[in-house]
């Protein structure tokens, strides 16, 4: 009885649906925020606040930062207009010191200051002439500020802090992008400092109406988070909803985007991506101006697009930079090519395997000599040429630049050549793999390419299971959780299944005057007017 | 919980009933019983369709009149809740029968064709264990995939029906009409329980199709054009074969393909084309184990559907294996004699919805 019961959770009966729906349920806002990360053992200490005394202010941050052991954190004590005991307290490295020097420490000795409190507000506008002040009485906020890059001033007899953005540490310039290179098009990518993506991404769309909102995410929050949208156009449910997921996170490790992408889908065993990602600001801006969310963080290069469809993760930025005649058949060639990917090495297994009758006595015998000396049964073959192929992918992105070129260029004409002269491998099986692995490359979404590689070995497997029988059973039941498949309430596969009132071409490229507009399926603002 | 049937779109709607009604329409149909004495398949065919379709259409005229939204609530409310249960239960069995009848004679043109060195078992697993990915994952993916995959089915269907054309010879229709207009009633009657089954099911998922009124539009298009593929499939298998011919051949179309085709270069695609009709038939027997799921749920209780589904397709496979490999005469007699009386599940909701409307023209009930 417990193992059935067990055997029904795993397969999750009696499992609510509570997955969230943009297209079908569109009912307004979602009700809370924040419902889930409460409860944690900061929750005492959040209602702390700045005390008057400095003493014990300062006391706070001598065992909160342990200073006698981490001299990082710098405490200078000074005296403001030669009678009021004060405190600055940065990180070193994470602020600027010059900005320190110049207009907190120096105005606050030289300039006079009122007898009695309050100080922080006097302060702000008559003695520290810093461009970004502001006074923060919850402590835990105050230390946020520190670990970010900020200089927190604490005043003997005020309850509150006064907080100088002095942020100063050093980051990698913007530069080309890495992976998603194009032949006419911006040629900058995002770095790793949040400020800057932004204004990279504020200078390609100069409106007023552009959302940037600030989120701190996951449960030490001292990760910043990016949420941008066009308010006006984006459909309000999608950004509640992605701000509730980005509330939701729990953890305090989450690095990067491909950390938050795992903490905030909600299929987490499926092959595919639930939200595009792009290192691009061009394609980020282009997304938001059709009204969908991104989501940046601070140390991450990259942008998570959401939600994202199978036709969004096949398309390029460089397609609309063309014209729309080349832009069509560049990517009519990509598809035929992820297609190939897909398609080829399991095809191919089932016909020289168990549907002979459907080849050609020339193509069979071109096989069959290939394979005269080759020892292995030819679905081990495949499988091994394609692990080959993985392998050498791998060593070739993990290695620096030239050197990778070079295992590229090794591991496909010397190892290829040596494998079929030691009858490793059959030639043609070699040319098989070779087109796969070429089509696979035509992918631009790198997750993407992941998920058709796992497919193929999966195609592979059935078709030496079981042929064509197999092959077809395993891509209807993959075509079904594709379209089972929701990216932010959106279906994976809309505009096609289901069959939306777009009239942009899913995989052709259709006229630019098509691409201005707003998607219907993730049911803009725009769209509802 | 799981009874939400999600929300599917007209062009969905329309696809899978379409697939549902031409697949059990074309390759379910004995050619010993067809044509036996004549071939007036292309007259009777479309017309057996037609007339399911009618009655469909009343059924969902009367519940639209009576505020009922789904098959299960027809059957109480005219019934009442023990014999609305006995009468869902039948509408259960139809469905899944005709769902094992897809099955089974896939997994046999399969076995005949393809894999005929392989035990039936290997056949079995791969179709009923895909079957119960697409009822497992719900309606929405199974109305989905039919969208997604029916323009190909259109294309490769006109394909394999215009490659021939020119073996097509008129005298095969010798003699017109081919059956005396009692035996074309009469094949039509026995045949119309797998078109029945086809489109009463939408019965039990109108609240997915957002609707009577969108439920009725579907269907509507949805067999229509499934009625005229099914005309036009069957007249082309009339134009190449004559019906002494047909008798003797179990699976006509894939015949067609075989025979018609050896001479060109897509002779050696047609068992790409019998994956394309296995692919239809998945699609439609996982559609007829989701709605009998979830009529079994909506009739005696259950919240999740997906239980059922794999009850139903664990029962299913051990009975197309029972079947294929004729273990137990019984069981074939017994499959038999519940086809032979499945037109009596017709009568029910036509039967439902007779007693709602004089009911509700009599002022007794109205269900708000």
């Amino acid at each position: 009885m417990e193992s059935i019961k067990k055997l029904g959770r795993i397969l999750g009966f009696g499992r609510k649906r509570s997955e969230f729906e943009l297209l079908e349920t569109e009912s307004g806002e979602p009700g809370f925020f924040r419902e889930k990360s409460n409860g944690t053992p900061e929750q005492g200490q959040r209602k702390a606040e700045v005390d008057s005394s400095l003493e014990v202010n300062l006391e706070r941050i001598k065992n909160d930062y342990c200073t006698d052991i981490n001299p990082d954190v710098v405490v200078r004590r000074f005296t403001m207009g030669g009678k009021l005991p004060a405190a600055a307290v940065f990180i070193n490295g994470m602020a600027k010191r010059e900005t320190i020097n110049d207009f907190i420490i120096r105005e606050s000795m030289e300039k006079p200051v009122p007898d009695a409190p309050p100080y922080a507000q006097y302060l702000i506008n008559n003695v520290l002439s810093n461009c970004e002040m502001s006074t923060e009485k919850n402590w835990d906020k105050v230390k946020g500020c520190i670990n970010d890059g900020l200089t927190v001033v604490l005043v003997e007899g005020e309850a509150v802090a006064m907080v100088a953005d002095t942020r100063g540490y050093e980051y990698r310039p913007v530069g080309a992008p890495q992976n998603e290179k194009v032949v006419r098009g911006p040629q900058e990518g995002f770095n790793e400092n949040i400020r800057t993506n932004i204004t990279l991404i504020r200078r390609m769309i100069r409106r007023e109406d552009l959302i940037c909102e600030f989120r701190e995410v996951g449960s030490g929050e001292n990760i910043k988070a990016a949420v941008v949208y066009l308010k006006g156009t984006a459909n309000p449910a999608l950004v509640q909803e992605v701000k509730r997921r980005l509330a939701r996170v729990d953890t305090r490790m989450v690095m990067n985007t491909g950390i938050l992408e795992q903490l905030t889908e909600h299929h987490r065993f499926s092959p595919f991506p639930q939200l595009l990602c792009t290192e691009r600001p061009d394609r980020a801006a282009s997304h938001i101006m059709q009204g969908y969310v991104v989501v940046l963080l601070d140390g991450s290069p990259f942008a998570n697009i959401m939600p994202t469809t199978l036709f969004a993760l096949m398309a390029s930025s460089e397609d609309v930079y063309l014209r729309q005649l080349p832009g069509s058949i560049i990517r009519f060639i990509r598809y035929m090519g992820a297609i190939v990917s897909i398609l080829l090495p399991g095809f191919f297994l089932s016909l020289v395997l168990y549907h002979q009758g459907m080849m050609s006595t020339e193509a069979l015998s071109t096989v069959v000599a290939s394979r005269k000396m080759v020892f292995a049964p030819i679905g081990l073959e495949l499988l091994f040429l394609l692990a080959v192929f993985q392998l050498i992918r791998e060593a070739g992105l993990r290695v620096p630049g030239s050197i990778g070129q070079a295992i590229g260029i090794i591991g496909g004409l010397i190892l290829g050549q040596a494998a079929v002269t030691a009858n490793l491998a059959s030639s043609v099986m070699l040319i098989v793999v070779a087109l796969s692995g070429l089509g696979n490359f035509c992918i631009p979404d790198y997750s993407t390419q992941i998920s058709a590689s796992y497919i193929r070995i999966a195609l592979v497997a059935a078709a030496w299971m079981a042929g064509l029988l197999g092959v077809f059973c395993v891509m209807t039941g993959l075509l079904a959780m594709m379209c089972g498949l929701k990216s932010y309430g959106v279906p994976f596969l809309a505009p096609v299944a289901p069959k939306t009132n777009s009239r942009r071409p899913p995989v052709l490229r259709g006229p630019i005057t098509m691409h201005s507009g707003a998607k219907d399926f993730i049911n803009t603002m725009e769209e509802q007017r | 919980m799981r009874i939400r049937e999600g929300k599917i779109g007209r062009q969905e709607s329309a696809a899978i009933i379409g697939i549902a009604v031409y697949v059990s329409m074309v390759f379910t149909l004995s050619s010993v019983e067809s044509y036996r004495s004549g071939n007036s398949t292309y007259l009777w065919v479309p017309a057996a369709i037609g007339l399911v379709l009618a009655e469909v259409l009343f059924v969902m005229y009367a519940m639209e009149k009576c505020g009922i939204s789904t098959l299960d609530m027809l059957f109480k409310t005219a019934f009442g809740k023990l014999f609305g249960g006995i009468a869902g239960a039948a509408v259960i069995v139809l469905l899944v029968l005709n769902a094992f009848e897809l099955l089974a004679d896939f997994v046999n043109l399969i076995h005949s064709f393809v894999f005929y060195d392989q035990p039936y078992w290997n056949i079995i697993l791969w179709i009923v264990a895909t079957v119960a990915l697409l009822g497992y994952l719900g309606l929405e993916p199974i109305a989905r995939t039919a969208r997604l995959l029916l323009p190909a089915f259109a294309v490769i269907l006109a394909l394999w029906l215009l490659l021939p054309a020119k073996s097509f010879d008129r005298s095969n229709l010798y003699p017109f009409p081919g059956n005396t207009f009692m035996e074309m009633m009469r094949l039509a009657w026995k045949n119309i329980p797998s078109a029945f089954a086809s489109i009463i099911a939408v019965l039990t998922i109108t609240n997915g199709m957002h609707g009577m009124k969108f439920a009725r539009n579907s269907c509507g298009i949805g067999v229509l054009c499934a009625l005229l593929a099914t005309g036009v499939t069957q007249l082309c298998l009339s134009l190449a074969y004559g019906y002494k011919d047909l008798l003797e051949i179990p699976y006509p179309l894939y015949r067609l393909d075989m025979m018609m085709l050896q001479e060109g270069y897509f002779f050696r695609m047609d068992k790409i084309a019998l994956f394309f009709w296995l692919t239809m038939g998945i699609i439609a027997a996982a559609y007829y184990v989701f709605t009998a799921s979830m009529m079994w749920c909506r009739c005696y209780g259950p919240k999740d559907t997906r239980p059922a589904v794999l009850s139903l397709c664990v029962i299913l496979a051990c009975a197309i294996q029972i079947q294929a490999e004729g273990y137990y005469e019984e069981f074939a007699k017994g499959i038999e004699a519940v086809d032979k009386w499945a037109w009596t599940v017709m009568l029910l909701p036509a039967g439902a919805s007779v007693i709602q409307l004089i009911k509700k023209r009599l002022g007794k009930e109205t269900v708000a």
